[in-house]
């Protein structure tokens, strides 16, 4: 693991005075991946939301290289906007309506309009929208792309800045199965080819068996279990990571038997 | 017929049949299946990704698309009764008394404003159903689906999701309906609550000899409950089968494209083994 460069050390969060997250710590530098595992209402959203700065902690510190976040100058503000970037469920949220895909991956670039141009068509080709076997994509809205491609386009969107980690939250889970499967193989080699570092918020334990090297599973905005991911999957010890585990189905198999929390 | 047959008796008659049912919008086909038959008991699932057309037959089945843009051609009877040529009146008895649809949200499916034990009464009066033999029927139906009866006092949204979905089908259970239609029942749900709704869908096969014709796009939990899997793909039906053949024989190409795509969790790695100085060591 490379030194961390983004720590929650005691994180609780709250809503007015309902705390959802508790005691959390967590450290990730470059290359990590944790998947953040757990149902409605365990608090992984809301982690992610403090993972990205758009919550502030009611407890405990974000820190970006050893600053909380609240205290970053303006400078190191900056910096740590461009290396934590957010990827959301299909790309709807992150992509502005009435912006062409090519202009909202722009947004984020400096230089000329043809630097620009140039990078955003790398950008596309990175994410497997390869401009020339995709013509005129970019000038398209996102409206005009099915959930898959509108995706890749969330993910070129939050590439632009040259992030050092991608936080996702439920990143496939409005899509087919079929188009996750490529959504997923896009994660991994990014992952390989650029060390980027992933923080994957998700319900589904399969998706982070694939992608995530450590996890945590949380309930009821607690880490209940934490450790290699596939540790928790093949020999989960807490008595929820086991329920939620059985609950799985695997193809062929019987009916999941749930037992209910002792 | 005798609707307690756990298992599918070719020698019962089908309870659903399609035959050559297709849908067209403007002129244009857009789903089509050309037969199928669901036999008391029995489980058949329709899988297929968004814009397959697997949800638009589930409700031509039910006659709900008369009164739209779309025009339903074929023919479909449940229980020997005709549901795309019957009147309004008709197919309201049909549906309430014969087959029941569950949805994927099962709060948005329920009045928010009634509590839930006003709604199943009242459902169950609009088919006749009332006093004592509808209080005899509501305990029943709420057993099976594992709730308790304080539930009734509730509104919709002071239960959750799982709750709900279990609720959808106990007024389903109440009616006596002899076919559930599921469209992705539990899409909207945790994963462990999940395991119970499906849990429930197979207790009430087992135990009332329900059919359940379920649509999804879950090969994986489908798997685990249909005996009959139908796969759709841009509105045509592209492989079927029961489960053994569909996971394992199939040799449609979007089948296997469909399988190998589901997410699966890896089996544990082998444990290594150990180094004999190591275990000497210890």
């Amino acid at each position: 693991m490379s030194e961390p460069w983004l720590v929650a050390d005691g994180l609780s969060l709250a809503y007015g005075r309902t705390t959802v997250v508790h005691d959390v710590d967590l450290a990730l530098g470059d290359g990590d991946t944790l998947g953040i595992v757990g149902e409605s209402g365990s608090g992984k959203s809301t982690l992610a939301r403090a993972l990205l700065g758009l919550l502030p902690p009611s407890g405990g510190t974000v820190s970006f290289s050893g600053t909380p976040l609240g205290r970053l100058s303006r400078a190191e503000r900056g910096e740590y906007r461009r290396s934590v970037q957010p990827v959301f469920q299909d790309g709807v949220e992150t992509l502005d309506p009435r912006m062409t895909i090519g202009d909202s991956i722009a947004e984020g670039l400096r230089g000329g309009r043809a630097a620009r141009d140039a990078r955003v068509r790398e950008l596309l080709a990175d994410v497997g929208l390869d401009p020339r076997s995709h013509p005129g994509l970019a000038q398209r809205r996102p409206h005009e792309l099915s959930g898959g491609q509108r995706q890749r386009v969330g993910i070129a969107r939050a590439l632009a800045v040259e992030p050092r980690l991608l936080v996702l939250d439920e990143p496939t889970s409005a899509l087919d199965v079929t188009v996750q499967a490529r959504i997923i193989e896009l994660l991994d080699r990014l992952r390989a080819e650029r060390g980027l570092a992933l923080v994957l918020i998700t319900h589904d334990l399969a998706v982070v068996d694939r992608l995530c090297e450590r996890s945590l599973v949380m309930y009821d905005g607690r880490v209940v279990e934490r450790g290699r991911t596939r540790d928790l999957l093949t020999r989960p010890e807490h008595p929820y990571t086991r329920r939620l585990r059985a609950a799985v189905p695997e193809l062929g198999g019987g009916i999941p038997e749930v037992q209910p929390l002792p | 017929m005798t609707p307690t047959t756990p298992l599918p008796d070719l020698s019962v008659p089908e309870l659903v049949e399609v035959r050559d049912l297709t849908v067209w919008y403007g002129g244009r086909q857009v789903s089509s299946m050309p037969r199928l038959e669901v036999r008391p008991g029995e489980c058949v699932a329709v899988v297929g990704e968004s814009g397959s057309g697997k949800s638009t037959l589930l409700r031509a089945m039910l006659g709900l698309l008369s009164g739209t843009p779309a025009v339903t051609t074929g023919s479909v009877t449940v229980d020997g009764r005709d549901v795309l040529f019957a009147d309004e009146r008709e197919l309201r008895d049909i549906r309430g008394s014969r087959v029941a649809l569950v949805m994927q949200s099962p709060q948005g499916s329920l009045n928010p404003t009634m509590r839930l034990g006003t709604l199943i009464r009242r459902v169950l009066k609009r088919h006749g159903v009332r006093g004592a033999e509808a209080r005899e029927r509501i305990a029943g139906a709420l057993a099976s689906v594992r709730l308790p009866e304080e539930i009734l006092r509730r509104y919709p949204s002071e239960v959750s999701g799982g709750q709900a979905q279990r609720f959808a089908i106990a007024v389903a259970v109440a009616l006596e309906v002899a076919v559930i239609a599921a469209d992705e029942p539990t899409s909207a749900l945790d994963v462990t609550v999940q395991a119970e709704v499906i849990g429930v869908l197979q207790r009430l096969r087992e135990e009332r000899g329900l059919a359940v014709v379920l649509v999804s796009h879950d090969l994986a939990l489908v798997s685990t409950v249909a005996d009959r899997i139908v796969v759709m793909k841009d509105g045509e039906v592209v492989d079927e089968g029961d489960v053994e053949h569909v996971l394992h024989e199939s040799e449609s190409p979007y089948t296997r494209e469909l399988i190998d795509a589901v997410p699966v969790i890896r089996p544990a790695d082998p444990e290594p083994e150990r180094p004999v100085e190591e275990e000497a060591a210890r």
